[in-house]
């Protein structure tokens, strides 16, 4: 026979002749051939194909990364199999796996993390989503538009006791910047109103981190938020560190005008928060400090001086003049500096029957920091202490004006050591100070002082200084650099010369000329010397004097007309145009991502689908679509948070004009110098470069979706 | 038996079967009457047009080799493939023989067979005797057969369009064309030749001086070995 | 024309056939005249290396099918896909006339190779007359078809070369060859190998 390989079979046996009975025979058996020599060299091969398929499967599984499992609320975007883990945006891991915890109560992500970078995965890492996410701060996440979400992760560079479970954050850690860590302090604030998760803390307006959901405080008299400031900006904070609201418009009444403060339009519409070291000295903040947010970056400065977690001395003092003026929070100064704050005003009967009398008891507050008593009040009874100071000095209290324009007084500290005070600490809670005579000045004495010193002044020499200084107004206000000032600050200008022109400035000089001639002949002493220059002063602040001319003097309605005229002015025109910019801001806005975002922002997210579609195809069936709605929606959140922010103008302009109709005597701030308007008009271009440049954005973005995709 | 009795004989490579050999016509065929396998089918000037179509072959092999092959555009991005690319595209790290592979099997062996082709045929296209070795490289050539894929590549394209029609643009560049037609011309050439045909040529023709040949041994008249021993 | 039988098999008449060319010889020659071809009566350790190659086919087709063959990089997404999960996809986007060409290409003529040539070895390596369903035809029969229809399974390969070349818009989209090419190229070659090991003649050996 032939084996079917090929050889020659072994030639068979010879047959013996039978065996003789006596002797048997041996059987033998051919020569059998070792079978492995027969082997073919081939089977190395197969051999080596499973020597290195087992190696290569040895390796894949040695190389598996561990499997971690991090819990969400939501699994809204995660995708098992293809859903990323990424840090420092390089994939170190992919969700193997999506389940639920035990319970149904959260889902419970399973991760392959990269084996070189498991070990790094310990107790401090944090995970969350990342999906596209459109605010008014900007488009992030755009890029998972398309990848569809992905989890990010964060954790430091050591490699600690390794964990298996996780909680995954609901939204991205405040600071996620990769190795990045910040200081965390807590905010307390009166309400929530203006601020929002995600705010931006600015630090000299740069934003240096941001704030967390805000959430009620344990006993709900405050409202706290947790902010993180980034590490690089950490060493900033201090005990002594103020933070303030700087939501929106800020408006300043003051001496030197209106003051408007717009800060970034992210933080006119989601609420910012900025903060300050004045002045140095304080301790190193540490994690978790809490500080007060104050309303405004004033008051914030204004508390710097006092620690505001020191208690003030209460205190009061009983007047019995009028105390029209006076209102809680009014200040109380001693030596021209803030020392405390008035807190209450009440009516007190003092005396007994017919000489019962009413007298006006004012409590207020003062730091002992402020008048040199800290150390001492810190270590004794800071009544005692304030006690002694009263008496040492001849502390009293009285009635001082605050403002000439605005006619609001405030209380004042005085001393005398040569007459000493007491402090009658009989009444409970608020040790009373003795008061002094008031040193209001009314108009009445004011403007006879002033005319009494006008008196005495040559009348030619008024009249040229007057008309010197009146001259420089219209000599302002006829500039062509003026008049080419916008519309209304133009309008303004155009009506402080019609005043200044207007007969009854004249008839005001007339007067003053006439006073003058009459009290010439009373006065005997002539003050020449200093008097020169508080004229031009006062001529200076003309306006201010107006003011006060209108409150005070029937004498002159005309004038008063004007003022009010003016004042009027002041209410509608910047209000109008500050609600109309606005209104542009809030339309602009509005077109880019609302009616325009309708139209342009899904318009160019579909048409960079469609491109991406094309090339894609169906490769990823609906995934890429719904994360693009999701973007919309998100757009459309956005927009939903202008168009609220936008509600929310009518109540700043209602706050502008609230504040305008205060200052209605003061119309300083238009004819001294506009500053107002300069602000205004500088607030209202930024506004609208703001607005430009979102539409610039968004033109770029019609004209090359790729450039939102590629990033070029 | 002595040798010449043999060289009348031929067995099926297939099953073994022993036949004398038949006396054919031009474009008659010999099948294995036991598994069916085709064994002689001369064809008229099989010699010229095998050669004529080895030689297109071969010049078509340059274009689709180095012509681009397929122009890709999406959404304003191009790119552009040729046949070089696709063999390139496993050259990173461990997949580097696989490249060679793929460029063995498309481009490397097909064309390696048409030379081959060409070398044995080339010098009996006029009767004469044929290069040294012509046995041997005519065995190779039927030997690489099933390893030169030019025509799998081409399907494989095909199926790899269909992948990318919905996602971009493709054109075909020359080089694609140029493939088609190898293709073609690779199959007609396959088919023209009888191996019988040219194993006697080799066979007979060794060491005869180049240009003698009688009339009836002109190639153009195909199978003249068979026609005599009829 | 068919050939009239002869009176058998060259073995039976004590030659010995070429198996390129198929002049026959006596059997003391060992090369043939014509081609130079070593001259066996029946291919020497013919199942043995049908039986290595096979086995090397089988053991690197199995990572072919669990490896990614085609990784597709796009901002979209990271994907690899295995063989079956190709012909899945394209069938999902309905192009079912390629999905099948894929699919048998790349599943059915190698899994259905593997039965045959081992189905042909098991039948010839048994010997006397029990060979199984099949006659002589239909096992030759068999044969041709498996040494004509398994270089097709190159195809896939060839896509993702075609692909990965193609396809490389550097960010948007990339696709890249995985190391289940490599394999499945390797299986395709050694089951190739393997059927030509197999020497058909051994079919028609009686015995």
């Amino acid at each position: 026979m032939t084996d079917p390989d090929g050889r020659s079979a072994p030639p068979e046996p010879p047959r013996r002749p039978e065996p003789p009975p006596t002797a048997g025979e041996m059987k033998i058996r051919p020569a059998r051939e070792r079978w492995w020599r027969s082997l073919s060299p081939v089977w190395l091969i197969p051999i080596v194909a499973l020597a290195v398929s087992l190696g290569v499967a040895w390796n894949s599984y040695a190389d598996r990364g561990r499997l971690i499992s991090v819990k969400f609320d939501n699994a809204s975007g995660i995708e098992a199999g293809s859903t990323l883990l990424k840090y420092r945006d390089v994939t170190v891991g992919r969700v193997e796996q999506v389940g639920f915890s035990a319970g149904l109560n959260q889902v419970d992500v399973q991760i392959r993390v990269a084996k070189d970078v498991a070990p790094y995965v310990d107790q401090d890492a944090e995970f969350w989503v990342v999906r596209p996410e459109v605010s008014v701060r900007g488009v992030t996440g755009l890029d998972t538009v398309l990848s569809g979400a992905y989890i990010a992760g964060n954790w430091d560079s050591e490699q600690d006791e390794p964990k298996v479970e996780f909680e995954g954050l609901a939204q991205a850690p405040l600071i996620s910047g990769p190795g990045r860590r910040g200081l965390q302090v807590t905010l307390r604030m009166e309400d929530g109103n203006q601020i929002s998760a995600g705010a931006p803390v600015l630090y000299r307006g740069i934003s240096v981190g941001s704030v967390g959901t805000p959430r009620l405080s344990d006993d709900g008299s405050h409202v706290l938020v947790d902010a993180v400031i980034d590490e690089a900006y950490a060493d900033r904070l201090t005990t002594m560190t103020r933070f303030w609201d700087t939501s929106g418009f800020d408006v300043n009444v003051g001496s030197s005008g209106i003051n408007l403060d717009v800060r970034s339009l992210a933080s006119l519409i989601e609420g910012g928060i900025s903060f300050e070291t004045v002045i140095s000295g304080g301790e190193p903040a540490t994690p978790g400090q809490v500080y007060d947010v104050f309303g405004d970056e004033t008051s914030a400065r204004d508390s710097i001086f006092s620690n505001p977690m020191e208690r003030g001395i209460p205190l009061s003092a009983s007047f019995d003049g009028s105390v029209a003026g006076l209102a809680a929070k009014a200040d109380v100064i001693f030596r021209g500096l803030k020392v405390g704050e008035v807190t209450d005003l009440t009516a007190e009967a003092v005396g007994e029957g017919a000489a019962r009398q009413v007298s006006m008891l004012v409590r207020f507050e003062v730091q002992p920091g402020r008048l040199g008593l800290d150390e001492e009040a810190s270590t004794e009874d800071p009544v005692e202490v304030m006690a002694s100071f009263v008496r040492d000095r001849g502390l009293r209290a009285r009635l001082a004006t605050g403002s000439i324009l605005t006619g609001s007084l405030v209380v004042e500290l005085v001393e005398d050591p040569d007459d000493p005070a007491t402090l009658d600490t009989s009444v409970e809670g608020y040790p009373m100070l003795e008061s002094a005579a008031a040193s209001v000045q009314d108009f009445a004495s004011t403007s006879q002082g002033v005319i009494r010193r006008i008196n005495g002044l040559p009348i030619e020499e008024l009249m040229r200084s007057a008309i010197d200084t009146l001259d420089s107004i219209r000599a302002v206000a006829a500039d062509p650099g003026t008049r080419r000032l916008p519309g209304s600050a133009a309008d303004l200008l155009d009506d402080t010369r019609s005043r200044v022109n207007s007969e009854q400035i004249t008839a005001i000089i007339d007067d003053f000329a006439a006073t003058a001639a009459a009290a010439r002949a009373t006065v005997e002493k002539i003050e020449q010397g200093q008097a020169i220059d508080r004229l031009i002063g006062a001529v200076g602040r003309l306006d201010g004097i107006l003011a006060n001319v209108d409150s005070a003097a029937a004498d002159f309605p005309a004038i008063t007309d004007q003022v009010r005229a003016l004042s009027e002015k002041l209410n509608t025109i910047p209000v109008q145009e500050l609600s109309a910019s606005a209104n542009d801001l809030v339309q602009s806005a509005d077109a880019i991502l609302s009616t325009e975002g309708a139209r342009q922002l899904p318009a160019s997210l579909s048409a960079a689908l469609d491109e991406v579609r094309l090339f894609l195809g169906q490769v990823r069936e609906g995934g890429a679509i719904e994360n693009a709605n999701s973007a919309i929606s998100a757009a459309e959140q956005a927009a939903n948070a202008i168009r609220d922010a936008a509600a929310t103008l009518p109540d700043l302009s209602a706050r502008l004009n609230v504040l305008v109709s205060n200052a209605n005597g003061v119309v300083s701030g238009y004819g001294s110098d506009s500053r107002f308007n300069t602000d205004l008009v500088a607030t209202l271009r930024e506004i609208q470069r703001a607005a430009q440049n979102v539409a610039a954005l968004a033109r770029t973005i019609d004209r090359n979706p790729q450039s939102l995709l590629l990033g070029r | 038996m002595d040798d010449s009795d043999l060289a009348r004989l031929r067995a099926c490579p297939h099953c073994d079967a022993l036949y004398r050999l038949p006396e054919l016509a031009p474009r008659e065929r010999a099948d294995c009457a036991r598994c069916g396998a085709t064994l002689i089918a001369p064809q008229v000037r099989a010699f010229s047009r095998s050669f004529a179509l080895a030689i297109t072959a071969l010049i078509l092999m340059a274009g689709a080799v180095f012509g681009p092959f397929l122009d890709l555009s999406t959404a304003g991005m191009q790119s552009r493939a040729s046949v070089l690319d696709a063999i390139e595209a496993f050259s990173d790290g461990v997949m580097f023989p696989l490249s060679l592979a793929v460029g063995a099997l498309i481009v490397v062996i097909p064309a390696l067979r048409l030379a081959l082709i060409a070398y044995t045929l080339g010098p009996m296209l006029r009767g004469g005797a044929p290069w040294p070795r012509a046995g041997q490289a005519f065995r190779l050539a039927e030997q690489l057969k099933p390893w030169s894929m030019a025509e799998i590549f081409l399907i494989g394209v095909a199926v790899a369009l269909v992948k990318v029609a919905g996602l971009a643009t493709v054109h075909p560049g020359i080089a694609f064309w140029a493939l088609c037609l190898l293709v073609l011309v690779t199959v007609l050439q396959d088919t023209s030749m009888d191996k019988e045909t040219v194993w006697h040529a080799i066979e007979t023709r060794r060491g005869k001086p180049d240009g003698s040949f009688g009339a009836a041994e002109r190639p153009t008249a195909a199978t003249p070995a068979m026609a005599k021993r009829a | 024309m068919t050939l009239h039988a002869a009176p058998g098999t060259a073995r039976a008449a004590g030659l010995v056939a070429c198996r390129s060319c198929g002049r026959v010889y006596g059997p003391d020659r060992d090369s043939c005249l014509r081609c130079g071809a070593a001259l066996h009566s029946r291919m020497p350790g013919s199942l043995q290396r049908v039986w290595a190659w096979w086995f090397a086919g089988l053991i690197v087709y199995i990572p072919a099918n669990i490896y990614p063959m085609l990784i597709t990089r796009t901002i979209a997404y990271d994907s690899e896909a295995t063989i079956l999960a190709g012909v899945v996809e394209l069938a999902g986007h309905g192009d079912y006339g390629v999905a099948g060409i894929v699919f048998f290409a790349s599943i059915m003529i190698p899994l259905s190779k593997f039965i045959a040539i081992a189905y042909l070895a098991l039948s010839i390596g048994r010997s006397g007359g029990a060979r199984g369903a099949m006659d002589e035809h239909r096992q030759h029969r068999l044969h041709t078809v498996v040494e004509f229809i398994g270089r097709w399974s190159m195809i896939d390969v060839f896509v993702v070369a075609i692909l990965a070349s193609l396809v490389q818009f550097d960010a948007i989209a990339t696709i890249n060859p995985g190391i289940a090419a490599v394999s499945f190229a390797l299986s395709v070659a050694f089951t190739m190998l393997s059927a030509q090991s197999f020497d058909p003649r051994l079919i028609w050996d009686e015995d």
